[in-house]
């Protein structure tokens, strides 16, 4: 028996792959025989296993890299103008928010802005702009083109918003006061948490979980999504927990705009916004191509150049506007 | 994309065992401390151009032993690297009870035989039996072709298996 042994199980025993009857088996092979073990021992010395994982102190270590990559990202992040389309400024923006947090990180990029909770009202961005405000809770939205925050009521006991179009909320955590997001029929709702909803154009308000806790309310009924989950409400329906990780829905935040089975016409209308140009279709038959696709948002001959590829068409830029087309050659 | 939660998740998941493997390179904790965490940082600013076609585990074992190979070349470059086992220090330098004279006969013929495959081999059943990588993984991390990781593993299972066949009796 102890013979029987195969080479093959040794390498999977040592390896971690074993499964648990098979290292039952070497285990009772080893132990038949003493100097198995102490063989065992002196090879994995040998080959250098001279700490166990519990003796490097990660916690430490984390801070030290975060301590690096802090310091790396804000002094090699340009200051630019804010308000257009700068994908550097957008990153460097939405590090430091998550690295930092609060106000003190806002400022250092030099271009954000704070708003009191008492003087702030609205905030619209127009196509092909974005806009980052800072609340005095210390909690930030993001916003992306084409979209609208109001605050409805920001005070002692609530803090409550209306968005219509795309934002990123990373949401100071404080009991004493939710922080609620309203889209059409759907309530948002989260103690402290950071997460993202669109609200565009009579499609279903999706929210999206990076992590905490949110509750997504439309009349009487609610679900809880957690990091990682999205979730959707249909013009006055229930809301539904959607399939899939939710980090396709915050692929936006990372300058990607991500298409899964989209029809060409609205991903024209998303390029439209997110770069402020007018993108058309010049044949009506294009508007139901499906797309599916991830593009790093650069440019939008960048993107254009893309789906050129992807889809078989042609586009072209006329004045300020660009006209896509079927392929005549 | 990779955000701070998927990276702080990495960091944690891989940080110990790629110290430890970085132990085998440099000379000192401090050293491989840095090593990793200079990886890690790095790859915290190129994560916007990085594409990982295979697996981020053999990603980050390639780069902690770049990484760990330039740091020693620093220092002293015309060492030979890893063919010495007086090279790896042990953690807790007092006297393991359980190291009788049997366990040190066994380490003098477990070395005298890993000294016979070489240090290549060594290298590659590191990676295997200590750090538990798969072949794929192996011929990634050290820039060899499977074919090779695979006959490395067979000649260390010989080796090993005429020692634990051998011993006692």
């Amino acid at each position: 028996m102890n013979d029987s042994i195969p080479n093959e199980l040794i390498d999977r025993w040592l390896s971690g792959e074993a499964t648990q009857a098979e290292r039952e088996r070497v285990d009772a092979w080893v132990a038949a025989e003493p100097s198995r073990a102490a063989m065992l021992a002196a090879l994995r010395s040998a080959l250098g296993r001279d700490s166990r994982e519990s003796e490097w102190e990660v916690d430490a270590a984390w801070q030290r890299v975060r301590e690096r990559i802090k310091g790396d990202t804000v002094t090699a992040a340009p200051v630019r103008e804010r308000g257009s389309w700068v994908p550097a400024l957008r990153r460097a923006a939405v590090l430091a928010a998550v690295l930092v947090g609060g106000l003190a990180a806002w400022r250092m990029i030099g271009a954000e802005r704070a708003v009191p909770a008492g003087a702030f009202a609205a905030v619209v961005t127009a196509a092909g702009q974005r806009d980052t405000v800072a609340l005095a809770d210390g909690s930030t939205a993001i916003l992306a083109p084409s979209s609208r925050l109001v605050a409805l009521a920001v005070g002692d006991t609530v803090r409550a918003f209306e968005l219509s179009g795309e934002a990123y909320f990373s949401v100071e955590p404080d009991a004493d006061r939710p922080f609620r997001v309203r889209s059409g029929e759907a309530t948002t709702e989260v103690l402290g948490t950071r997460f993202t909803v669109r609200a565009r154009d009579g499609a279903p308000v999706t929210v999206a979980v990076r992590d905490g806790r949110v509750s997504l309310s439309s009349g009487p009924s609610a679900i809880t999504l957690l990091a990682g989950q999205a979730g959707s409400v249909a013009g006055a329906g229930a809301p539904k927990l959607l399939e899939g990780d939710s980090e396709a829905w915050l692929a936006w935040l990372d300058g990607v705009l991500e298409f899964d089975g989209d029809r060409l016409a609205d991903v024209v209308a998303e390029l439209s916004r997110w770069f402020g140009r007018d993108v058309s279709l010049a044949d009506p038959s294009l508007a139901d191509r499906r797309v599916t696709g991830r593009f790093v948002t650069t440019t939008p001959e960048h993107a254009l150049d893309a789906l050129s590829i992807a889809l078989g068409v042609a586009w072209s830029a006329r004045d300020s506007t660009f006209v896509i087309d079927v392929r005549r050659d | 994309m990779m955000d701070e939660a998927a990276f702080e998740a990495l960091f944690r998941n891989h940080y110990g065992r790629l110290c430890a493997f970085a132990m085998t390179v440099v000379r000192t904790r401090e050293d491989a401390e840095d090593v990793v965490q200079q990886v890690f940082a790095h790859l915290w600013g190129i994560r916007e151009t990085l594409r990982i076609h295979t697996s981020a585990r053999a990603f980050l074992y390639r780069a902690v032993r770049n990484a760990a190979l330039n740091r020693i070349r620093a220092d002293r470059p015309m060492v030979a690297l890893l063919d010495s086992p007086s090279r790896h220090p042990v953690g807790d330098p007092s006297p393991d009870p359980s190291e009788t004279v049997e366990a040190r006969g066994s380490a003098d013929a477990l070395n005298a035989a890993l000294d016979q495959l070489g240090a290549g081999t060594r290298e590659v059943l590191r990676l295997r039996w200590i750090d538990g990588l798969t072949h794929a993984e192996i011929a990634e991390t050290l820039g060899i072709t499977r074919k090779a990781v695979e006959s490395g593993i067979t000649r260390g299972l010989s080796a090993l298996r005429s020692l634990l066949g051998g011993a006692g009796g």
